[in-house]
């Protein structure tokens, strides 16, 4: 067994790691062939990687074909938590936004409608206005609703029901709603459905809000903020009064001082009781590879407590609607190094060992 | 003997960090399933799991159970790879958003994925596709709020799409673009907005890390049959395949 221990020790042992695969070449670069060290001689350490460019945060054109090592450096130039942030990115730019749009009704004959409202997330006493909009070819059409109502779907043991009335205002049926009027006391889920005749067949429609009544706010944006440095990128510390200990999960956006949009940042980490400090961390090298400088401003900071386990499990912050501007930190006041840590490393080992898996790399069938 | 013993303790000191590790490749059913189903893809000396993760009721209690799941097998020196289908894509994008737990995951690999939501949850159409109390509100509303889709974990994504025909039929006249009965093109292939699409490699805005793998669609293929294409494509199943 000695034997066999030395045998694998002097093939494996002493071998670099190879070298991890190109973007290009369908074989990976060899090894370098084995060697027989003496015994006691420190073993050299292989050359690091070469650098490589992160994916264009808008996505990659095309079919991806990099290999998973590859794949999961590109990906991780920049940290999960910190990333560039552009213009088009409307779903960090604008959330709280929703994503109805008209449709064909299911019956068809040239009738379509659009059921939708003006937000999806609903907090303590804000009204939530819909609006029911049907056409016939393009042009207006008058239908008789049948049903309108608001109901509670999670969590499910919890069903107040309450009747909508909508009035219509220029061809469209418009309601208001305040889901405070149910005096719930947790995070929830709301469905507001309808049911309208249109002369030709009965349509129905439904969308969901997530709904935090007063009581069941868990923490609030204090609006005292800092900002700072911290091993090269920007720290913007936010104020947060917790109310219910726990997980939380705060994003925000920055933006530079031409209000160009830079990166987003999220904050993923337990809160307890009190106040406390939720520090937004926007990479350096965010900030550097966008040829950014301050005053930096962020926005659309929002934020949840997770629930885990609990339907629904992320109950809401009220999102902070001002904005908190930083000193006027010049671009070179920030570090363009590559994000590493235990875990990328780790990961990065863990995906050189496996070739069974290729991921894009792969032929496909 | 001396130099026999030290080149022995030399060799217990070299045993590499993965000994003892194993591969898990984890699949995820679809909306309405409580499991991925009896056929999994298989991969020499790995091991393959069928993940018990319930789509029929609630977003959280399917989130809560893919976590179990990657607790389970994703950590310390095992590697995963995550092997999804359908609403099965958005419960594990969702978990990776709301976690901070440094799982061990190669790639997440995703066939018709509902990640974005679809534009049919709103209707009794889904209801007729897919009868669970889940089924009605997974729209794309719920799933693009839901959660911030940006942040994988620094994980890949693989997306394959399909664009076939699924009776009833008057779901692609709702869905937005290419799709394949159930999903469009702008939630299978990971875009940020819901336009629709004729491909998933469609140069427009995606949710970071998400990225279209060996074909920018399958124009056959609807919902159902897209099940297990991704697990072919990726060496899992070379019989039974769409």
């Amino acid at each position: 067994m000695i034997v066999a221990l030395v045998g694998w020790w002097t093939t494996r042992g002493t071998a670099p790691v190879a070298a991890a695969p190109s973007t290009t070449a369908t074989e990976p670069r060899a090894a370098a062939p084995a060697r027989v060290a003496p015994a006691g001689a420190a073993r050299v350490a292989p050359l690091p990687p070469p650098p490589v460019s992160p994916y264009p945060e808008r996505g990659v054109a095309g079919l991806s074909t990099d290999d998973p090592l590859t794949a999961y450096r590109k990906a991780n130039v920049y940290p999960p938590t910190s990333r560039p942030l552009s213009s088009d990115q409307l779903d960090l730019l604008r959330p709280n936004q929703r994503y109805e749009v008209m449709r064909a009704a299911d019956h068809g004959d040239g009738v379509s409608y659009l059921f939708t409202a003006d937000r999806y997330f609903v907090i303590g006493d804000e009204i939530l206005a819909s609006t029911l909009e049907v056409r016939r070819n393009g042009e207006p059409l008058a239908v008789r609703l049948t049903q309108a109502y608001a109901e509670v779907v999670s969590p499910a043991d919890d069903r107040h029901r309450v009747a909508l009335a909508f009035a219509s205002s220029g061809g469209v049926l418009m309601n208001t709603f305040a889901p405070a009027q149910l005096g719930l006391a947790r995070q929830s889920g709301i469905g507001l459905s309808v049911e309208f005749d249109d002369g030709v067949a009965t349509q129905r429609a439904h969308f969901d809000v997530q709904y935090t009544p007063l009581a069941g706010i868990p923490a609030r944006f204090t609006g005292a903020f800092g900002d700072s440095v911290e091993a090269g990128s920007l720290v913007v510390h936010v104020a947060v009064d917790v109310t219910s200990p726990g997980p939380y999960v705060i994003d925000a956006n920055l933006f530079d001082a031409a209000d160009q949009p830079v990166a987003w940042s999220r904050f993923k980490a337990d809160l307890a009781a009190g106040t406390h400090d939720a520090a937004l961390v926007f990479f350096g090298k965010v900030i550097v590879d966008a040829n950014a400088h301050g005053p930096f401003h962020i926005g659309q900071l929002r934020g949840a407590r997770f629930a885990a386990g609990r339907d629904p499990d992320l109950e809401q912050m009220p999102p902070f609607a001002g904005s908190f501007t930083t000193r006027a930190y010049a671009t070179d006041a920030f570090s363009d190094a590559e994000y590493d840590s235990a875990d990328k490393q780790r990961m990065i080992e863990l995906l050189g060992h496996d070739h069974t898996h290729r991921g894009g790399a792969g032929r496909g069938e | 003997m001396k130099i026999l013993f030290q080149l022995a303790v030399a060799a217990s000191l070299a045993i590499p960090m993965t000994a003892d590790a194993e591969t898990f490749n984890i699949h995820v059913g679809g909306i309405c399933s409580t499991d991925f189903g009896s056929t999994l893809g298989t991969w020499a000396g790995q091991t393959s799991v069928n993940a018990q993760i319930d789509q029929r009721d609630s977003m959280a209690t399917a989130t809560a159970q893919m976590t179990t799941t990657l607790d389970t097998y994703c950590t310390g020196a095992n590697l995963c790879y995550v092997y999804v289908y359908s609403n099965g894509g958005a419960v594990m994008s969702r978990t990776l958003a709301l976690h901070s737990t440094a799982w061990n995951i190669g790639y997440v690999a995703s066939a018709a994925s509902n990640e974005g939501g679809s534009e049919i949850g709103g209707t009794g159409v889904l209801a007729s596709l897919f009868s669970c109390a889940l089924s009605g509100h997974i729209g794309t509303s719920d799933h693009r709020n839901g959660w911030n889709h940006n942040d994988s974990h620094g994980i890949v994504t693989g997306m394959v799409a399909g664009n076939g025909w699924l009776a009833p039929y008057v779901q692609s006249a709702i869905l937005p673009g290419h799709d394949d009965g159930a999903v469009s093109e702008a939630s299978a292939g990971g875009y940020a907005t819901t336009t629709g699409r004729n491909s998933i490699c469609e140069s427009a805005t995606k949710y970071a890390n998400h990225q279209a793998w060996f074909s920018c669609e399958y124009g056959s293929l609807n919902h159902l049959a897209m099940k297990l294409k991704m697990v072919c494509d990726d060496g899992g199943l070379t019989t039974g395949c769409p």
